[in-house]
């Protein structure tokens, strides 16, 4: 009576069969997919309360007010807020995903030294203790070399401390950022414009404020002036095409159409005292000359001119590119003069002068160290360079501020991860994270009005990390926290009296003289908050030069950047989105990057089919862009929107993870003016 | 008998499948834990005179307080209200030294859930119940019951068990928030839930 084979057989296939009907394999599939969720890896917020917390954007000069949602204290995702004045409830990806930043695993927790090629760990006293010496021999020696601190987001109260502690520190020198975007004394009232002529300013992707532009850009028309069919090209009313280099010349082309045919603001440009100098200028780029230098017809040079000046208030910007650089200065003036000559300048819808928020005593303008730019210092002149936010300067070519170091230098890097400026420096110091810093947020360039926000601190940060306020007080022996001043600034703008106080959490308004006391205006602003000065600042049209000393300077940038050069008969042309240039980005972001072709990523290079075929490359094959600065690898990408003859460059995260923007940058070198934005190359398959 | 015989045992491993799975599976797949500390919501709400939303409330912004922090406890509790242990034991292990209270949470979903409190209740006019069964008639936390293999609980992962069929409570899964917007004749979309 005992199972055989054959009995055992049937009893599993009736168990097997009975197993099919039960909830048993359909519960242990559903569990396994939805265990996947939580692998190892998949980040584990921790429970409690869910609170809702206020605070201010600082990834870059838009200031987006924040939303922050917290589980007890920890952000769990971040939105904007609805109705702020400037970013009108708008965050970019890389602020959605900006908290993921404190947490990223190359996170720099302890000060580093440099030794060789590597880094080794050492005391934030010792880092100090070097610069405290290095600045005791200058002063004993009466040495001219300079020290300096290179800031890359200027306009903040932190900046304010360091242009006063460069003031007593021997040939102290404050450096503003390669692009830097919020120091502009004049805010455009973007709002209000009727027409932006922009030269190569990514406009709608990732330029001002962007919650502020889209929301204005139902208003305004958009010429977009750019080498490639950028995402702001693609969604502008008109694109420009033009040959890299050649913007000034487009600028005088457009102004000789106005002035030829007395299109300008005359009354705007009575106030320029050389106007005449100008319009002499234009005139040696007629439509037809100016069409032969930028390779766009003269009809629509002709047409761009009526087109800028037909809806008004009408601006002509041009800003840096996060990848590739600032424009250089005698470009950016051609480009400028066509402001006096819309007679924007001064007028609603077009720039206007603004103030800033009040200083506490002792931070006149007489008594801090005067901005300057990195290309006016003279070369190997810096013996002590201090860098506050170097992962922002992770699109700086390192070689445009190597060459003002002298030959013995001590480069000290504030930073979060060991990234951008921070690889070439002595020391690295560990910085507050994003929403680890307790630190103020100036206004946004694209806002007409003075702004003050505060981005209180969501997070602590590690025990190593110190400000740049409080290192340079380290390094001289004491001195006032940031967190001081900042409250010593909020009690200013309350004696102010001026302006008034936009609360995050309700959208609703106080006026800065209906708030009781200081202690209650920085309660406000650190609660989530930022107080905007609507009175407008008294200002009259000076006299003023358009060209100033550089009329010379101009003529020769509108001539052409970039001489034929038969060796390297390539335009290099790098570029770069503000959101993800600079480095470190949420792992999130890599989705842009990895597992989409929405951007092309920092280790490929854009031909046009032409330049492909001539070169001897196609889609997918890896190149060597060869500069006479140096050389670079890169995967090529085949798309026919790329300008024949320009090889486009992205600078940002690379799919593979591995591909720093350094070689590129350096490979574009330096040119005379300290921009980086365009190289001679060739190019061969590797 | 012996023509039989197959079929007989054929019934038999199929009538052992469907009861292990039926009936025994259900009990093992759940691991039972019990919560750090009991609390009645019953008392709470009929000796306290409190409602759902004082503890769990939406606020002003739209915004779900979700699970009370300790601090919301320490407002009523900062010194023993009651004689029970249990209070006793939450004011010195969580109250004094402001620790919040590890709660197992039994409503929660995964991080890529979006979900919001003040759609659901204050405009298609759910009650608590709906989702969350009596909760605050209880006089006493059920033991938190996670999935083995999931790590989710029963109340996420809705109950199969022919032992509960007539009260089979339906989940809160996707398709069980599918399924109730269809009834209601909601439009979805996949970032209306998921972000």
């Amino acid at each position: 009576m005992g199972l055989g084979r054959r009995d055992l057989l049937k009893l599993v296939g009736g168990g097997a069969a009975g197993f099919f009907l039960t909830p048993v394999p359909w519960r242990l599939i559903d569990g396994v997919a939805i265990r996947t969720e939580s692998w190892p890896g998949v980040p584990d917020p921790p429970r409690g309360e869910v609170r809702t917390r206020y605070t201010t954007c600082t990834l870059c000069p838009a200031a987006c007010g924040v939303r922050a949602r917290c589980v007890v204290d920890q952000p769990v995702s971040l939105a904007g807020v609805a109705s702020h004045p400037a970013s009108a409830g708008v965050l970019c990806p890389a602020g959605l995903c900006g908290h993921h930043l404190p947490l990223l695993p190359n996170r720099l927790r302890q000060a580093l030294a440099r030794k060789g090629d590597n880094f080794q760990p050492v005391g934030i006293d010792a880092v100090a203790g070097a610069v405290a010496t290095a600045l005791a021999d200058m002063r004993q020696n009466g040495s001219a070399e300079r020290v300096a601190v290179l800031d890359a987001r200027p306009g903040r109260t932190a900046s304010l401390m360091y242009r006063r502690w460069l003031r007593a520190a021997p040939n102290g020198t404050y450096l503003l950022a390669p692009s830097a975007e919020a120091t502009a004394p004049m805010g455009i009232d973007i709002a209000r414009t009727g027409t932006v002529l922009s030269f190569g300013a990514p406009v709608l992707d990732g330029w001002g404020t962007p919650g502020r532009v889209l929301e204005a850009r139902k208003t305004f028309r958009l010429i977009q002036v750019e080498t490639r069919q950028s995402r702001t090209a693609l969604l502008a009313d008109g694109w420009l095409p033009i040959r890299p280099g050649t913007e000034a010349a487009l600028a005088l082309g457009i102004a000789n159409v106005l002035i030829e045919e007395k299109l300008y603001d005359a009354a705007a440009a009575r106030n320029a005292s050389d106007f005449a100098a100008y319009a002499a200028l234009a005139a040696q780029f007629p439509p037809q000359r100016a069409a032969q230098l930028t390779g766009i017809p003269a009809q629509t040079i002709i047409a761009a001119a009526h087109d800028f000046v037909g809806h008004g208030p009408a601006i002509a910007i041009a800003a840096s590119d996060p990848g590739g650089g600032p424009l250089g200065e005698d470009e950016q003036i051609a480009i400028a003069a066509l402001n006096v000559l819309s007679g924007s300048i001064g007028r609603e819808g077009g720039f206007l002068p603004r103030g800033e928020a009040s200083r506490p005593a002792g931070f006149e303008e007489a008594a801090l160290a005067p901005e300057q730019g990195i290309a006016e210092v003279p070369d190997a002149s810096i013996r002590v360079l201090i860098i506050d936010d170097a992962r922002a300067a992770g699109t700086w070519c390192w070689s445009a501020i190597e060459r003002k170091l002298a030959a013995t230098h001590i480069v000290v890097a504030m930073t979060e991860f060991l990234e951008g400026a921070a690889q070439h420096a002595d020391f690295a110091v560990p910085a507050p994270a994003y929403l680890e810093a307790g630190e103020d947020a100036p206004a946004p360039p694209d806002v007409p009005a003075a702004m003050f926000s505060l981005a209180g601190a969501l997070l602590k940060p590690p025990p190593e990390a110190v400000d740049g306020a409080a290192f340079l007080n380290q390094v001289a022996g004491g001195g006032p926290a940031l967190a001081d001043v900042l409250k010593q600034r909020v009690a200013a703008i309350h004696a102010s009296r001026r302006g008034e106080v936009f609360h995050y959490a309700d959208a609703s308004r106080t006026a800065v003289r209906d708030v009781k006391s200081a202690a209650d205006l920085w309660k406000a602003l650190e609660e989530g908050g930022c107080w905007i000065d609507h009175q407008p600042t008294p200002h009259e049209k000076p006299l003023f030069a358009i060209l100033g000393d550089a009329p010379d300077r101009v003529l020769e940038a509108a001539s052409g950047r970039l001489p034929a050069d038969a060796q390297f008969p390539l335009a290099l042309v790098p570029y770069g989105w503000r959101g993800a240039a600079g480095g470190a980005i949420s792992p999130i972001m890599t989705k842009l990057y990895q597992e989409s072709d929405l951007r092309p990523g920092g280790d490929t290079i854009e031909l046009h089919p032409d330049t492909a075929r001539k070169y001897g490359v196609a889609d997918g094959h890896v190149a060597i862009v060869q500069t006479r600065c140096g050389s670079c690898q890169r995967r090529v990408r085949v798309d026919e929107s790329v300008m024949p003859g320009v090889i486009q460059a992205e600078v940002g995260p690379s799919a593979s993870g591995n591909c720093r923007p350094e070689a590129l940058l350096n490979a574009c070198g330096v040119a005379g003016d300290g921009t980086w934005r365009l190289a001679r190359a060739s190019l061969r398959r590797a | 008998m012996k023509n039989y015989r197959g079929s007989i045992l054929f019934v038999a491993g199929f009538a052992i499948a469907l009861s292990a799975g039926w009936l025994a599976f259900p009990r093992a797949e759940y691991e039972r834990q019990n919560q750090p500390i009991q609390f009645s919501h019953k008392v709470h709400r009929d000796k306290g005179g409190m409602k759902c939303e004082d503890c769990h409330a939406i606020r002003d912004d739209g915004t779900f307080s979700g699970i009370p922090a300790v601090d919301k406890c320490a407002g009523c509790h900062a010194a023993p209200m009651g004689t029970t242990d249990e209070e006793k034991r939450m004011i010195k292990r969580y109250i004094e030294p402001n620790r919040e209270i590890p709660w197992l949470v039994y409503a929660r979903q995964p991080e890529n859930v979006r979900f919001s409190h003040a759609f659901h209740v204050k405009l298609a006019k759910l009650a608590c119940e709906r989702c969350h069964q009596a909760h605050g008639d209880s006089n006493s936390l059920p033991a938190f019951e996670r999935d083995r293999v999931s790590g989710y609980s029963r109340d996420i992962l809705g109950d199969p068990s022919l032992a509960n069929a007539a009260n089979r409570h339906p989940g809160m899964q996707m398709d069980d928030c599918i399924r109730c917007h269809q009834q209601r004749g909601v439009q979805d979309s996949c970032l209306a839930c998921h972000k």
